[in-house]
């Protein structure tokens, strides 16, 4: 959710905003879209190390820390696939709402609901990119139980002890919930394509 | 007399480094329907944009009612008394009727007070059976019909048309065109239609902006620009078929003449100071005669000349016909008056009254010099 919150209007802002440093920008969030998670595992524990810059504030091994790390890994995601959909769009379209009488907000809105689509694409690809998730997780949280354990590390753990039958149970309970996530999504996707069958 | 609704004062925009656009006053009153008539790239976009209120001009400054319009978010309660109908419809990728009233959704208007000020203009513009239809599966003309809607329910005060269509086929074209003119004279909207389409102009406007290069280059009623252009550069984009360079030549017994490639030319006057003119004559003051047509009696104030059919090209019930008489000409001939089209190479005589030649003032279009050159080769 953090990830919608930083990277929508993030995307919005690099694709709609001309100014020197956009493409390097841009690159930046192409290049964090395959952030490999171990290596954000490993910042994130750099950082957050007791005598790193923010050790201070007690976070390595919490909750806390793996929600860092997934905003690291999922917001680039959600950043990139935003400024795609929205640099798809005829620029003329964002006069006409303009001429039609919108303020800047509303032209910002409107133009998140003329993209729903692609942008629901980045928020499963997003999803995905979290639920999957293991190194950062397992680095930062340290797959404490009851406190950082999480689906992903649950099952490497129970895999590694042997113990086959607990690690399915978590990994369908994983798919369960990936599923039920994306049918949810992909319904809000596909319905309307249904109703502008056939095209003309 | 009352001010203008919208002045334009000074206005000057650069992009990266170019002048496209110098305006140092233009004004549009309450109610007319100003046409801006120019080639592609002569700023006519830019300076719709301007008048929209949609952007800030760099230089200069836009007034609405004789008050200077204020810049950044403040200028919205007054755009919204604008507002934009572009080429391409445009439409949001929802239902049309999602799209009719998005304007009213922009200034708050609750969702049953636009539902009722909708409806009409959906009956009007033909849409009452297709307001739950996907704009994504409208056909051209629906679509731009919903946006012609979706402008005409804000009840603008100003309304903007940016080349509104060209993007349709002739028939439909020509369909909206009635439409819209019939709209405007009914609920007396003040209007500007950007356009290089110089029928589409002549018919809408009560007065023609002829815009070129970024400059006004003649502001006037469209008959004024039709038949008096200010200017060589007016004279080619309002539609003169003919524009000749020339050179003067001394007065003989009062009568003012100059050299064509080659071939004398009678003129009413010389207007114009100086040896290098540029005629013009539209290519309907023209008669074509065949060679063998009986011969009618020569008159004083007549051009007359004899050349080479070049090309004959069908235009509606028309033909057009480009003559070589040592200099390029262009004429029309009806189909009934001839029996036969005439065939390139054919002879042909071509007269024109003398008082139809016009000695257009400079500047001139580029390619009128082309136009000498090739005749004096010839």
């Amino acid at each position: 959710m953090a990830s919608l919150l930083l990277g929508i209007p993030v995307g919005m802002f690099l694709a709609l905003n001309r100014f020197p440093g956009r493409k390097l920008a841009v690159t930046l969030v192409n290049t964090g879209m395959g952030l490999p998670p171990v290596v954000v595992g490993l910042f994130i524990s750099i950082f957050l190390w007791r005598s790193g810059p923010l050790g201070s504030l007690d976070l390595l091994y919490t909750p806390a820390a793996i929600f860092i790390a997934q905003v690291v890994i999922a917001a680039p995601i959600v950043t990139g696939l935003t400024l795609a959909a929205i640099q798809q769009i005829n620029p003329r379209f964002q006069l006409q709402l303009t001429a039609l009488g919108a303020s800047h907000f509303q032209v910002l809105v409107e133009l998140c609901r003329e993209t729903r689509l692609p942008l629901l694409a980045g928020v499963m690809a997003g999803f995905g990119g979290v639920i999957s998730e293991v190194g950062a997780s397992m680095m930062v949280g340290g797959n404490l139980k009851d406190s950082t354990r999480v689906l992903t590390t649950a099952t490497v753990l129970e895999t590694s002890k042997g113990n086959f039958v607990v690690a399915i149970a978590l990994s369908v309970i994983l798919l369960f919930l990936a599923f039920a996530v994306n049918l949810a999504l992909t319904l809000i996707q596909q319905k309307r394509q249904r109703s502008a069958w056939p095209p003309r | 007399m009352p001010g203008p609704l919208v002045e334009l004062r000074d206005v000057e925009v650069h992009y990266s480094g170019a002048r496209v656009l110098s305006i140092p006053r233009l004004e549009l009153q309450e109610g007319e329907i100003l046409t801006v008539l120019g080639p592609n790239g002569a700023g006519k976009s830019t300076l719709m944009r301007i008048l929209a209120l949609i952007e800030e001009p760099e230089y200069g400054e836009a007034f609405y009612r004789g008050a200077a319009v204020p810049r950044g978010p403040a200028r919205l309660p007054i755009r919204r008394r604008f507002t934009v109908i572009f080429q391409e419809p445009l439409l949001a990728d929802t239902t049309v009727l999602g799209n009719v009233e998005m304007g009213l959704r922009f200034r708050g208007v609750p969702r049953q007070d636009r539902r009722r000020r909708v409806q009409p203009w959906l009956e009007r513009l033909g849409l009452s059976s297709l307001t739950r239809r996907r704009t994504s599966t409208l056909s051209g003309g629906e679509a731009q019909r919903t946006s012609l809607a979706r402008a005409f329910v804000l009840e603008p005060e100003v309304l903007l048309l940016d080349e509104p269509f060209s993007s349709l086929d002739p028939p439909a074209r020509e369909e909206m065109l009635l439409t819209l003119k019939e709209i405007l004279e009914s609920t007396g909207t003040t209007a500007v239609l950007v356009t290089h389409d110089r029928d589409e102009a002549f018919l809408l406007g009560d007065r023609v902006v002829a815009l070129i290069n970024g400059r006004v280059a003649q502001v006037g009623d469209p008959e004024d620009l039709r038949l008096r252009p200010a200017s060589g550069e007016v004279a080619r984009l309002v539609g003169f078929e003919n524009l000749w360079s020339a050179t003067a030549l001394p007065l003989r017994s009062d009568v003012s003449r100059a050299e064509v490639g080659g071939r004398q030319i009678l003129l009413p006057s010389i207007r114009q100071p100086g040896k290098d003119l540029l005629l013009g004559v539209r290519a309907e003051e023209i008669t074509l005669l065949r060679t063998d047509a009986p011969e009618a009696e020569r008159n004083e104030n007549e051009n007359r000349f004899q050349g080479n059919v070049t090309r004959v090209i069908p235009k509606g019930p028309l033909l057009w016909i480009e003559v070589d008489c040592g200099f390029p000409l262009v004429g029309f001939l009806s189909r009934e008056e001839l029996r036969k089209a005439p065939i390139p190479g054919e002879r042909i005589i071509a007269r024109f009254p003398v008082s139809c030649v016009r000695c257009l003032p400079p500047p001139w279009p580029e390619n009128s010099r082309r136009d000498r050159l090739n005749g004096k080769q010839e």
